[in-house]
């Protein structure tokens, strides 16, 4: 009896090893096939870019060949920034501006600045070195308006208080200091058109929030490819700029723009 | 009867099954332990941890991947250098005149900036700087009564000098007297008039909210207001005869 349970048991191990080795020889299979799609997302992404973003009738002079001149293309980027800008100067709300040459980030409203810091790190996806200048001119010549933005601070601090019900209860009531400017802050603002920003302050301290915020947004990246895969279809790749500076700046930039910010942006 | 039997039946059986198969898992589980698979436990969590770096390693070649194709070569002929030029030189006149309308946005006359989340101000006239230093902003303290609640918060935006006083005397509003655990007297009393509290002078900014000065100095460069501006005495003084009604106060 004892011996048929054993052999019972030795046959259940082996049945398990061989299982485990089908699995894993599957997810391998699998994780190589969702890597290789992702690796060429990039590829197919640039190809379309360059495709969509190709319509020289955008431009305003007459050989888009010209672009191909470094100095002239700087040019041509640099009046397509002043011209964004002038652009959403008409409209009301506060709007944020990227200059990447200049290395500054600013937010102004009806063409007034208000606020200006320095870039301390800029780190582009290699997407906008391989994309040709016509696409990338006329993909960059007008206003970003932000789809969604995510960070690990508050947009308002609000601190909720109960009135007190005599002077006793209220003087002991405390001012309570905005603890958000201790931690490292993240900020991620989804653009249309398919681009990211994330900016992030130059603070070596790290938070849980941080982390939380920097690994959720990798796996959101990772979730939407793999959508798309299972779908038949090949990933999804949005640029992104990844920006650091001051942290009192980021938190006073984020905290102004409103959700649905213009932005526009000096490539 | 038939029912009560048929329970009873079911569920020794049930027990016995249940008996069966957790003998069963412990015995498995003690050989488990026995062999070498148990051994592999860091295998084991290896196995786990890799989907997450795989995940992460791909996402960082992702972004990169696209060095190993060449930059776009930049050719064009050499009959286009002359139209180059002119294009060059069309582009920083059309540079400068961009330029130039968008300076021209910036009010000719003082104007002030305040930054809510610093708790910092600049006083400008055009372009050029002329005081910068610290006051205090909304607390954003949401305080809530039986049935009502402010949000001491200080409205952003681009805003105007409606009103310019001196000696501003405070007439309280019902949550200060909420605020501080008093019964709230009615409209015209003494006790809601305060002299001195607001310091020297006060620019209205509408919807009653002030730039202000304050007795409490120490508080300056922190949020701590129910919506107000406070201002140290001396900066006050500044931006009091520097702005006139109708100009700009931008607050972000």
């Amino acid at each position: 009896m004892v011996s048929k349970f054993e052999n019972t048991i030795q046959s259940n191990i082996v049945k398990y090893r061989n299982a485990i080795k089908y699995v894993t020889t599957a997810v391998i299979v699998i994780l190589l096939m969702i890597a290789v799609l992702m690796l060429y997302a990039p590829f197919s992404n640039l190809q379309k870019f360059n495709k969509v973003y190709s319509d020289s009738t955008l431009i305003s002079f007459d050989k888009e060949e010209l672009l191909n001149d470094e100095k002239f293309f700087e040019l041509k980027k640099h009046e397509a920034y002043l011209k964004s800008k002038l652009l959403v100067a008409k409209n009301d709300s506060i709007s944020l501006s990227i200059n990447l040459p200049d290395s500054t980030i600013s937010i102004e409203v009806q063409g007034v600045l208000l606020h200006q810091s320095k870039l301390t790190s800029i780190s582009n996806s290699m997407f906008f070195e391989r994309a040709s200048h016509l696409a990338l001119f006329n993909y960059f010549q007008s206003p970003f308006k932000t789809n969604k933005s995510i960070s690990n601070i508050e947009k308002e601090p609000v601190i909720y208080m109960k009135a007190p019900k005599d002077t006793v209860e209220a003087a002991k009531n405390q001012l309570i200091a905005d603890t958000s400017l201790a931690k490292r802050v993240y900020v991620r603002i989804e653009l249309e058109r398919g681009l990211t920003i994330i900016l992030t302050d130059n603070q070596s301290k790290w938070s849980r929030s941080y982390i939380y915020n920097t690994f959720s947004s990798g796996l959101l990246r990772f979730g939407l490819s793999l959508r798309d895969i299972f779908h038949f279809k090949v990933p999804s790749y949005n640029p992104v700029i990844r920006i650091k500076l001051d942290r009192n700046s980021l938190i006073s930039i984020y905290r102004a723009i409103p959700d649905k910010a213009y932005v526009t942006i000096h490539m | 009867m038939d029912i009560v039997f048929k329970i009873n039946k079911y569920s020794s059986l049930f027990k016995s099954i249940l008996f069966v198969s957790v003998k069963n898992i412990k015995n498995f589980i003690l050989k488990l332990a026995q062999t070498s698979a148990f051994k592999k436990l860091p295998l084991l969590v290896f196995v786990l941890i890799t989907p997450f770096l795989f995940i992460f390693l791909l996402l960082l070649i992702q972004d990169k991947i696209l060095y190993i194709i060449p930059p776009v070569k930049l050719n064009y002929q050499a009959e286009m250098e002359t139209l180059l030029e002119k294009q060059k030189q069309k582009a920083v006149s059309q540079i400068i005149y961009l330029q130039q309308r968008l300076n021209a946005k910036t009010p000719g006359s003082s104007y002030l900036i305040i930054n809510s989340s610093t708790n910092e101000f600049k006083l400008f006239s055009g372009l050029k700087e002329i005081r910068r230093g610290i006051c205090s902003t909304g607390s954003y303290v949401q305080l809530e009564s039986d049935n009502q609640k402010w949000l001491f918060k200080t409205p952003k935006g681009v805003l105007r000098v409606q009103g310019k006083t001196e000696n501003p005397v405070w007439i309280k509003p019902d949550w200060a007297f909420i605020e501080e655990g008093l019964p709230v007297p009615p409209k015209g009393h003494y006790s809601r008039y305060e002299y001195g509290t607001l310091g020297d002078y006060a620019l209205s900014l509408g919807n009653g909210y002030l730039i202000h000065g304050t007795l409490y100095k120490r508080f300056l460069g922190m949020p701590v207001t129910h919506g107000c501006v406070r201002m140290n005495d001396e900066d006050l003084e500044k931006v009091y005869k520097s702005l006139t009604i109708g100009s700009k106060v931008y607050i972000y």
